[in-house]
């Protein structure tokens, strides 16, 4: 009981903490949600994370992006656990979602994945009907029952922009839909429980232009409800569709995190011009 | 247009003109009707097979009066005209039944432990390996561990338990190693969309692996069911032999289909012969069945996913 009201306090004051911090950047009044202290990881013996910290806000859309291999998947997936999978991953430091470390004992990476949606690169749909690929995560995490499944289904596809397509064909494969639209397809399965925050790891890399440019719209809509962030190969795209951006370099290094304008117009350091400015990477 | 085509063509002669692939291509041509007939090999003595059989069951038919009607709705009987097969294919369907039921869970278990919750750890692959030289082993071997453990070992007796205990030994390192490449056919990113959207392993393998991997697993099983259909050895070893009367349970001795024919075959009566034949269109039939359905279903899944 005791230790539990530490925790409680350390939670609180942590939360105080990072408002605290917010007020300074006045201009910016959004809480942080999900923040990165000193974090390593590790595959193996290979390191692709190297004391990595971060803090970004809510309702924004973060851009992560980089050269191949520079860690920006590995730190997508260590938000939502997603590294798990992998048993030869390690990680040190904090990551903290709303001032909690992930990586904490009594942190059930099931229940912090029902907060923390995520899009792959690759459409990845159920090999079911449309409607059971949204509904999907309302059956497994038991909310089916205690909402209006059929409303839910269709305000998911709604805000995913697919509704019009599908909605006389709802009993179909998700696997009959083409490449864009089994993209949005996922998209709608990752809002339909409502999330706070939705990762997305290279969601257009592999639709054609038109497809990509419906998700980059469709994500310009999400962030008035949900917190994206978002791995990209592609710095036009992140330069487009994002508030905040990230910029990691080969060894798993954070080199510059700021507002999308400035690591665009006039980054600090010098790495950052030049891989912006595609003199390597 | 004839004078427009002869120097084109002239031009192409003149082209390839330096390069001689007469050689290489009788070669080829030798090389294709090679593998062609080795393809052909087994078409050729499985119509040899076929045909003798049907010889022997028309010759059954006319010369020695056989009934299908009276084959099919008799048993086994030590007078030969009176000798039916309903006992021995009653048996062998009960043997299946039973033999499905307790490799398939146990199999289909293992190949979920296997694939998706073990660490890859030396005593894991100790496992894997070891599958593997299971499924190696010869069926009659089987039929020892069967008789040495439960027919004699717990006093038994040579009831169809045994003999379904001895072909689920038999078959289940074949479903289990069919289930482990259906499981690993279902890609990745199934799983993780399942595990991003906030899925425990179990809910994962529930809902998303096991219906997409579904209709591999039902394909081998069925397989290695249609060959432990016509498994002869272990049954004899159980002592499924020389039993008319049809089974009502697992507890009942019985002889099945293929240790029926067996020992129709043995006996020096021609008219015991044609009834062996006739008793192996019947388990042919019930393998190709057996097989048809398997095709089906892989058919018709063999798209999704």
């Amino acid at each position: 009981m005791a230790t539990q009201k530490t925790q409680e306090t350390d939670d609180s004051l942590i939360t105080t903490d990072v408002q605290t911090g917010s007020e300074d950047r006045a201009d910016r009044s959004h809480n942080t949600v999900v923040r990165a202290r000193h974090l390593d990881v590790y595959y193996g013996e290979d390191q692709a994370l190297s004391d990595v910290s971060i803090e970004i806000p809510e309702h924004e859309v973060t851009a992560i992006i980089g050269p191949s291999g520079c860690g920006k998947s590995t730190f997508l997936r260590s938000i939502n656990r997603m590294n798990d999978q992998i048993d030869v991953c390690r990680v040190d430091g904090e990551l903290s979602f709303h001032g909690k470390n992930v990586y904490d004992e009594d942190v059930d990476p099931v229940a912090l994945r029902r907060k923390v949606g995520q899009v792959f690169q690759k459409p990845n749909p159920f090999p079911k009907s449309i409607y059971d690929n949204v509904a999907y995560g309302l059956r497994v995490q038991g909310k089916a029952d205690d909402v209006d499944c059929d409303a839910a289904v269709e305000k998911a596809l709604r805000g995913a922009a697919l509704w019009g397509e599908v909605n006389n064909k709802l009993d179909s494969s998700g696997l009959d839909l083409s490449g864009g639209q089994q993209q949005r397809l996922c998209i709608a399965r990752a809002i339909a429980t409502d999330p706070e925050v939705i990762l997305m790891d290279e969601p257009t890399s592999a639709l054609d232009p038109v497809a990509a440019s419906k998700i980059e719209d469709l994500i310009a809509e999400l962030v008035e409800e949900y917190t994206v962030i978002i791995v990209t190969h592609n710095m036009q795209q992140a330069a487009r569709i994002s508030d905040r951006t990230a910029v990691f370099l080969t060894g798993g290094e954070l080199v510059e995190f700021d507002d999308t304008a400035t690591i665009f117009e006039d980054p600090a350091d010098d790495r950052v011009e030049d891989y912006i400015t595609g003199k390597f990477g | 247009m004839s004078t427009d085509t002869t120097p084109a063509t002239e031009t192409d002669d003149g082209l390839f003109a330096d390069i001689d692939l007469g050689w290489e291509h009788r070669k080829n041509q030798l090389f294709l009707g090679i593998i062609f007939a080795a393809s052909m090999f087994g078409v050729v003595m499985l119509v040899l097979l076929l045909l003798d059989i049907a010889t022997d069951l028309y010759v059954g038919l006319t010369e020695f009066n056989i009934s299908i009607v009276d084959f099919l709705t008799r048993d086994g009987s030590r007078r030969e005209e009176l000798s039916g097969f309903r006992g021995a294919i009653v048996a062998s369907v009960m043997l299946m039944a039973l033999t499905a039921f307790l490799s398939f869970f146990v199999g289909v278990g293992s190949a979920i432990y296997l694939e998706e919750y073990a660490p890859d750890t030396r005593i894991t692959r100790l496992i894997e390996a070891n599958l593997a030289n299971l499924a190696g082993v010869p069926s009659i071997v089987y039929g020892l561990l069967a008789l040495a453990a439960f027919v004699n070992g717990i006093g038994m007796g040579p009831i169809l338990l045994g003999g379904a205990i001895a072909l689920a030994l038999l078959v289940m390192p074949i479903i289990i190693v069919s289930t482990q490449e259906a499981l690993r056919a279902v890609p990745d990113g199934v799983r993780n969309g399942s595990y991003a959207t906030g899925a425990t392993e179990w809910q994962t393998i529930r809902n998303v692996v096991l219906p997409a991997a579904m209709p591999g697993i039902l394909t081998g099983t069925i397989l290695a069911l249609a060959r432990a259909i016509g498994e002869t050895a272990p049954l004899i070893m159980v002592g499924a032999l020389f039993t008319n009367r049809m089974p009502f349970g697992p507890f009942d001795r019985f002889s099945a289909m293929p240790t029926q024919i067996y020992n129709w075959a043995a006996e020096p009566s021609q008219h015991f012969i044609h009834l062996a034949a006739t008793g192996i269109v019947v388990l042919l039939a019930f393998m190709f069945v057996m097989n048809g359905i398997a095709i089906y279903l892989r058919n018709k899944y063999e798209t999704e996913v």
